[in-house]
């Protein structure tokens, strides 16, 4: 399981880097690896308002869907379309297959550094 | 000496036919004017022969998926000329039916171009020589003459190689390769047909997503399925112009702020119809018309008393089942009955495979109406009968009223999709309730569970899903 260095990591298993104040963000390694062959992704519109600890998106493997939730208050400037066509990057490279950019952030959850991520990450797999 | 019926129905289309039978059936004395064939664009170079096509060139695509089941066919191959003769043979089978229909239940056909006059009285015109037929009086006048495809303006677009569904259902040969003007139910359907019988399909949609009128799920969905089947998709994307090149076209549009384009042997403009409404009406006895359209008050009547308009013609939505539950209200309500439908559910249906359906509002539109709803979804990969037939990914939503439980629309994508969707116009319409529908058990295994399903998820109880999962 990877764990990107330089990025950002919600309990929620949500990756997410902040450039000039736009925010991407993307399921991790784990999150994906969980959840296994992805067969749909549904994603929210440019302009849709998100907000901080609620659900933005959902993946659904081919019996279960999982709610993804935003990391971030803020609007979503930009979508990735590639990832409703091929839900299945999200598998093949997580940290490349970003689902939303997010502007005009106001608020953010509590967010883990790579190394505390790695760390929350094997304390769930120690409870397995 | 005119001669006179209690109705006069102007155009033989599903809204015509329907209502000049249900009229004749209530004992009215009734005629329908019809220039070209019975069954009108639905029948004729509509809904009926695109459903043709779609049966064969989705056969073919099964054929060619048949070895998953074991099956060795060896080269699979199709004559296009015999596809054709299948489908104009449905088509005229149909047609007949409906002939047939109209005359045992004494209803007389005028053959020639329909056209009102002062008076509610209807001039018929022999469509060759454009001289009068005859002259007669109508009680009550139908006005059911329907739509021809929309053209916009386009730099290019009269070429002889674009053609609207008319022209296209007209080749005898298959296209090699094709551009389609429009992802609405016209141009996804036709581009399933094609992509499956093997031409080269681009589809170009200005909206940011196709068929834009439903949900959002859906158009992902389908996006997602015909990429798979090698149709190349364009959204948000606007077409600028159309040029011949060495006997091809190609269609330059706008995607993402850059200038693309897609050559092919043809391209089908399919941006929608506008109404039949040239030549149907006479010095002084033109209704109040709305951007092309007849306006009609909610009993359906024009601005004419006791001229009506059903269909395409009187604009709204342009579907053959609501022209026909129109033909047959307006016809009861002139017969003095009250008429059974409501005619504020309508159902609309895309036949690709997976078939799409829906039917009321969505989640998104009851909240914009002030509603609180909510929706249960099930998801078709874990009912039994779709994973026995490899079907695509599918889903059945129903969204319901929060408080009540009554029933506000549907949508759905997966097999039988078409055949299903009218059990929940029929609860939406008498407003059941999720615990109303659920009184009746559902037969295993069938794509009907799935509705069940669905009903039990607006409560989260869906048997075959698995709880919703948090991450982390």
């Amino acid at each position: 399981m990877e764990v990107r260095e330089g990025l950002l990591y919600s309990r929620e298993h949500v990756w997410m880097k902040e450039e000039d104040g736009t925010v991407t963000a993307g399921i991790t390694d784990y999150a994906q690896s969980e959840l296994k062959g992805l067969v749909f992704v549904n994603l929210p519109e440019e302009g849709d308002a998100v907000t901080a600890g609620v659900p933005f998106a959902d993946v659904e493997s081919v019996k279960t869907v999982s709610d993804v939730y935003a990391p971030v208050t803020g609007t979503v400037a930009e979508v990735n379309e590639e990832l409703a066509d091929d839900p299945e990057l999200i598998n093949e490279s997580p940290y490349e297959a970003w689902f939303v950019r997010i502007t005009d952030v106001t608020d953010r959850m509590e967010l883990l550094t790579a190394g505390e991520y790695a760390e929350f990450v094997e304390g769930i797999q120690g409870q397995d | 000496m005119r001669e006179r019926y209690d109705v006069i129905v102007v155009g033989a289309g599903p809204g015509g036919y329907m209502a000049a039978i249900r009229a004749a059936q209530l004992g009215l004395r009734t005629a329908v004017v019809e220039k070209g064939r019975a069954g009108g664009t639905c029948l004729n170079r509509g809904c009926i022969p695109a459903k043709a096509m779609l049966q064969a060139s989705a056969l073919l695509r099964s054929i060619k998926e048949a070895g998953q089941y074991g099956i060795r066919t060896g080269e699979v191959s199709f004559d296009y000329g015999k596809l054709l003769s299948y489908r104009e043979e449905t088509v005229d089978r149909l047609r007949q039916g409906v002939e047939g229909l109209l005359a045992a239940n004494g209803v007389a056909v005028l053959a020639g171009r329909g056209r009102l006059e002062k008076g509610k009285v209807i001039k018929v015109f022999r469509e060759t020589a454009g001289e009068v037929s005859g002259e007669y009086e109508a009680g009550a006048v139908i006005l059911a003459a329907g739509s021809v495809p929309a053209i916009p303006p386009i730099p290019g677009i009269s070429l002889p190689g674009v053609l609207t569904s008319d022209g296209l259902l007209e080749l005898k040969e298959r296209p090699e390769s094709l551009t389609i003007i429009g992802g609405g139910a016209v141009g996804v359907e036709f581009a399933s047909i094609y992509a499956d019988l093997g031409s080269r399909v681009e589809l170009i949609e200005a909206m940011p997503g196709l068929l834009p009128n439903m949900d959002r799920e859906i158009s992902q969905n389908l996006r997602m399925i015909l990429k798979k089947r090698g149709i190349g998709v364009h959204t948000s994307a606007s077409v600028r112009r159309i040029e011949e090149r060495n006997g091809r076209y190609a269609c330059v549009f706008e995607e993402k702020g850059k200038e693309r384009e897609a050559v092919s042997e043809y391209i089908l403009c399919a941006v929608g119809r506008r109404p039949a409404a040239e030549g149907l009406f006479g010095e002084g006895a033109e209704p109040a018309m709305e951007r092309g359209h007849v306006v009609t008050d909610a009993g359906l009547c024009t601005s004419i008393p006791g001229v009506y308009a059903v269909g395409d013609l009187a604009g709204g939505i342009q579907l053959a089942h609501l022209a026909g539950a129109q033909g047959i209200y307006v016809a009861e309500r002139i017969a003095g009955e009250e008429p059974a439908a409501d005619l504020r559910y309508v159902p609309a249906c895309v036949y690709t495979e997976p078939e799409i359906a829906s039917v009321g509002m969505t989640q998104k539109e009851a909240e914009e109406n002030g509603i609180d709803a909510e929706t249960g979804k099930f998801l078709m990969g874990a009912n039994g009968r779709s994973v026995i037939a490899r079907e695509e990914r599918g889903f059945i939503k129903i969204v319901t009223e929060k408080e009540t439980g009554v029933i506000l629309g549907a949508q759905m994508m997966c097999a039988r999709a078409s055949d299903m969707i009218g059990e929940l116009a029929a609860a939406a319409a008498n407003g059941l309730t999720v615990r109303q529908l659920l009184k009746g058990i559902r037969p295993h295994p069938t794509y009907n569970e799935g509705m069940a399903e669905a009903l039990e998820a607006v409560s989260g109880k869906a048997i075959h899903a698995m709880p919703a999962r948090r991450l982390g």
